[in-house]
């Protein structure tokens, strides 16, 4: 039963060149208990549509819809009721958190009314922390400690969904395996929807149980997540796949993409990505693919796709002569 | 390079700080402002003459009887000295404290609602930033007319300002912080959020401000009774007494010592200031680790 | 000949808190055209190690060992030498892209001074290197570029303007200190392929410094896995990667997420946190997060030695039947 929905989302900032169209039309959809990771690359708007997600920032278009309700932008008003069980855990550990209030202060800031220590301990457990936590500062906790201390603020909200933005960003190796372990347990067994933005691919595959791909403000493929991995249907997400690393000892260079990300005030016609796809043909330049429902609860955008058919494999790239 | 930074420390209130003999500045600072602290309080006791007594030999040079000397009215310029202290450092104290508190709510006001209060609230900070500090005041102090009070009440609107863009400044940056924008996620308000997150962190630079800004309302009180604006006759102003003394200026002892006075009150505050912002912001301080 | 051969390196640092062992003892060499990795986490002490190489130390940091770089000791060396070296024959690229070039400069600029005081060009013949090596790192149009700015370029843009500066005058060792971690994965890929084709061109020995074993595996000839200041393994990348002898090295690789596990199963976290240098645990200084230690971890640091095709830090050395 999907719970959070965004609908052909788009935001604008107003900055002194003008108008930048942060994210031009996106849409992604997360059901409770359901972990949906949303991944792209800098400057692809991911971030931004946290925020509009939330009602950190205001969509200029589309909607934003939570357990039926619309978000709407958080102003000088309180945020409505019904919205707290919609929450939002930031990036960074160190700038989340006040640093002249206590833990328990601060994660008793979700409960309504009174806030009985017992059940602040209850949520500092859930994430794993102590319950000595209570009286103790930010500052006294790694950043792991910390990102679970964010965690542990909006869990106790009691929310039916979280968006997390690059929660695992700062982290080392074994805090990230650690809160990508957590993560998973929350959505299964407290039933809460995660919305995971992240640029580590590796993680969000290990944690998802869907994945949206975003490229230049827009999303241009969505796929469960071993379906995205075997048979990615985009050329971005073919990329971004055969970009990552694997410490596997082999030796083998990643493949590279080549080109830039464009300026997202002047994006390329036709297709965003088409600049830079191996695969282009001469539909791309001309029309902007849709995100086109494919077979198997996938959708991509490109014109290699056919609606309403089972996503075709990605051509085989034969040789690095077209990567630098 | 994280080997050699021991955690970021931002702002906390329990800083780990160079052992003192690492700060002579400091410890000269605050060992020099309490003995005037305590010179202020206790100066009936140690004065060992009426102030405005004078009935003392005129112009005599520093003496035993006299450690500093008697002016040209035949006063002794030691206790006039220390008679002066309760005068200047219990009223720059005050006005300080004014200066703060106004400038705080006024930063704050400006900062919390942004737009039209905000922008008329900064052009009236900005209208008196515009002005020489000293300038103003006598301005001020003589449209007020004459008396340490109304040169205090001068002092004051010129030192509000800093408060206020400080404090605004502060207002807009903690208001934008991920943890203020998380506790409105949560169903906090706006209102709720500016004294449980806000302000906390508002009055430690506001507090580092105000120790440093003791230095300079000393520094103006002084000037401004120099200029004959502040302290009126017999007081025993530090600032008049160096007035006097450029009158006489064979007899050096009647402004020398006190312009001495000023001298070592108005460094002991600024070493003070400056140690405590320090502390308080890692920036600006002198590392000792990388 | 080995182009940089460094033994017994040790550094102290001082805090607050008193002087401070960030590396302690820690022998690595490297070869012409290889690139050699250094993996550790922060604290480890890895960025130290290369920062002591250049002199690059806080003033009051105590150094220790040698490291032999053609015919000098970087160690022992005169200042005014290092500083004639550094730059000329060894170069440094760091993480952030932002700051390691000068904002108010142009590119053409800071690839220009660079030349012409290390190497003495004039002008005409600068500006031609200073074009050469642009193309070289791949950046478009090179001749614009020169009169471009640093903010106008995107962060893999700039790592490749910093890589362009720090191979002007012909290295025979580059130092990269984590070059690709602030940086999108399809433009680390690209950086990594760089550095790749520069080493083999110009005969290039590396120093690949990176917390980021899947950055090693793809690129790296040998390695070396740095904790707590010191090294606890170093062998050839296959081995060491594949088959990891130390625990530490073995709980890393675990930690991360692998291509083929099912998801239902969970990553495997390294319990504890690495140790604070000054803090560092008697022994060995992994033992208290260690799954496999022995009575003897406790107390006796263990030397790092041949052990098959690889050194070794462990005398457990729990996977040996791998």
């Amino acid at each position: 039963m999907t719970v959070l929905q965004l609908e052909d989302v788009v935001v604008d900032y107003h900055g002194r060149g003008g108008r930048v169209r942060a994210v031009a039309g996106a849409s992604i959809a997360v059901a409770r208990g359901q972990v949906v990771g949303l991944v792209g690359e800098s400057g692809c708007g991911k971030s931004t549509l946290a925020r509009a997600a939330v009602g950190l920032v205001p969509a200029s278009s589309g909607t934003v819809t939570f357990e039926g309700r619309p978000v709407t932008p958080l102003g000088r008003r309180i945020r409505p009721a019904e919205l707290v069980r919609l929450q939002l855990v930031f990036q960074s550990p160190y700038s989340s958190l006040n640093p002249r209030r206590t833990v328990g202060s601060q994660v008793g800031d979700g409960m309504r009314g009174s806030k009985p220590s017992g059940r602040v301990a209850e949520i500092l457990e859930v994430v794993g922390l102590p319950s000595n936590a209570i009286g103790r500062y930010p500052h006294e906790f790694s950043g792991g400690q910390r990102q679970r201390i964010a965690i542990a603020r909006a869990l106790a909200a009691d929310p039916s969904v979280i968006v997390l933005d690059e929660p695992l960003a700062s982290l080392d190796a074994s805090a990230q395996a650690q809160l990508a372990n957590l993560l998973k347990r929350l959505a299964r067994e407290l039933d809460v929807g995660l919305l995971l933005i992240s640029h580590d691919l590796a993680i969000v595959r290990h944690v998802a149980d869907a994945v949206s791909v975003m490229y230049l403000g827009r999303m241009v493929e969505t796929a469960p997540t071993t379906e995205l991995w075997e048979r990615p249907a985009h050329p971005y997400s073919g990329a971004l796949i055969a970009a990552v690393p694997h410490a596997d000892g082999a030796g083998t260079l990643p493949v590279s993409l080549p080109g830039e990300v464009p300026d997202p005030s002047h994006p390329p016609s036709g297709c965003r990505f088409h600049p830079r796809c191996p695969y282009a043909f001469d539909r791309c330049p001309m029309e902007e693919p849709p995100l086109l429902v494919l077979a198997g609860g996938r959708a991509a955008a490109c014109w290699l796709q056919r609606a309403g058919e089972a996503p075709k494999p990605l051509p085989n790239l034969v040789g690095s002569d077209r990567v630098q | 390079m994280t080997a050699t930074t021991l955690e970021a420390r931002r702002f906390r209130w329990r800083v780990r700080v160079a052992p003192a003999w690492r700060q002579p500045l400091a410890i000269a600072g605050a060992v020099i402002a309490a003995i005037w602290v305590l010179i202020a309080i206790f100066a009936p006791l140690i004065a060992p003459d009426n102030s405005l007594a004078q009935n003392f030999p005129i112009t005599q040079g520093p003496s035993w009887h006299h450690l500093f000397g008697t002016d040209e009215l035949g006063r002794d310029v030691f206790s006039r000295v220390i008679e002066g202290s309760r005068v200047t450092l219990p009223i720059a104290l005050v006005l300080v404290v004014l200066a703060a508190t106004i400038g705080s709510t006024i930063g704050a006001i400006a900062g919390y609602f942004r737009g039209f209060a905000d922008g008329i609230l900064m052009r009236l900070a900005d209208l008196v930033f515009a002005f020489p500090p000293i300038i103003l005041a006598m301005v001020v102090a003589a449209v007020l007319g004459r008396g340490l009070f109304n040169a205090a009440l001068a002092i004051v609107v010129v030192a509000w300002p800093s408060y206020a863009r400080v404090a605004r400044g502060l207002v807009l940056s903690v208001g934008d912080s991920e943890y203020v924008q998380s506790a409105r996620l949560l169903g906090a308000s706006s209102r709720r959020t500016l004294f449980r997150d806000v302000l906390p962190n508002v009055a430690g630079p506001i507090f580092v401000l105000a120790t440093l800004d003791l230095a300079n309302a000393i520094l103006l009180l002084s000037g401004l009774s120099f200029l004959g604006l502040g302290a009126q006759p017999p007081k025993a102003e530090w600032g008049s007494m160096v007035a006097e003394g450029t009158q006489y200026f064979q007899y050096w002892w009647i402004g020398t010592f006190p312009g001495l006075a000023i001298f070592t009150v108005v460094l002991a505050f600024n070493f003070l200031g400056d140690s405590l912002r320090d502390l308080f912001d890692p920036r600006t301080a002198r590392r000792v680790e990388k | 000949m080995s182009t940089l051969a460094v033994e017994g390196l040790r550094v102290r640092l001082p805090t607050p808190a008193g002087d401070v062992t960030v590396v302690d003892g820690v022998d690595y060499e490297v070869q012409p055209a290889e690139v050699f990795g250094i993996a550790g986490e922060s604290g480890s002490g890895k960025t130290v190690s290369m920062l002591a190489l250049l002199g690059l130390l806080p003033d009051g940091s105590s150094v220790e060992g040698s490291a032999r770089f053609g015919e000098d000791d970087l160690i022992s060396m005169p200042r005014r030498r290092l500083r004639s070296i550094s730059g000329r024959d060894i170069a440094m690229v760091f993480q952030d892209p932002y700051t390691s070039l000068h904002p108010m400069l142009s590119v053409g600029k800071q690839l220009t001074e660079h030349v012409r005081l290390h190497l003495g060009l004039d002008r005409g013949r600068a500006e031609e290197r200073a074009v050469e090596l642009l193309t070289d790192v791949r950046i478009p149009d090179p001749h614009a570029a020169l009169r471009r700015f640093p903010h106008q370029f995107s962060g893999g843009m700039r790592q490749r303007i910093a890589i362009a500066i720090a191979l002007a005058c012909r290295p025979r060792l580059l130092i990269a200190d984590e070059p690709t971690t602030a940086l999108d994965v399809t433009v680390q890929a690209g950086i990594l392929r760089l550095l790749d084709r520069l080493r083999t061109e110009h005969e290039l020995a590396v120093v690949l410094i990176t917390h980021d074993l899947g950055v090693l595996s793809s690129i790296a000839d040998r390695v070396s896995i740095f904790y707590a200041g010191r090294v606890v393994e170093s062998g050839e990348r296959e081995e060491v990667l594949r088959t990891p002898r130390h625990p530490y090295t073995r709980a890393l690789l675990d930690a991360l997420p692998h291509p083929e596990a099912p998801q239902e199963q969970d990553l495997v976290a390294i319990k504890g946190a690495p140790p604070t240098p000054g803090r560092i645990p008697a022994g060995c200084a992994f033992h208290p997060r260690c799954a496999y230690l022995l009575a003897e971890c406790r107390t006796k640091v263990p030397p790092l030695v041949p052990a098959g095709d690889r050194l070794l830090a462990c005398p457990p050395d729990p996977f040996s039947h791998l």
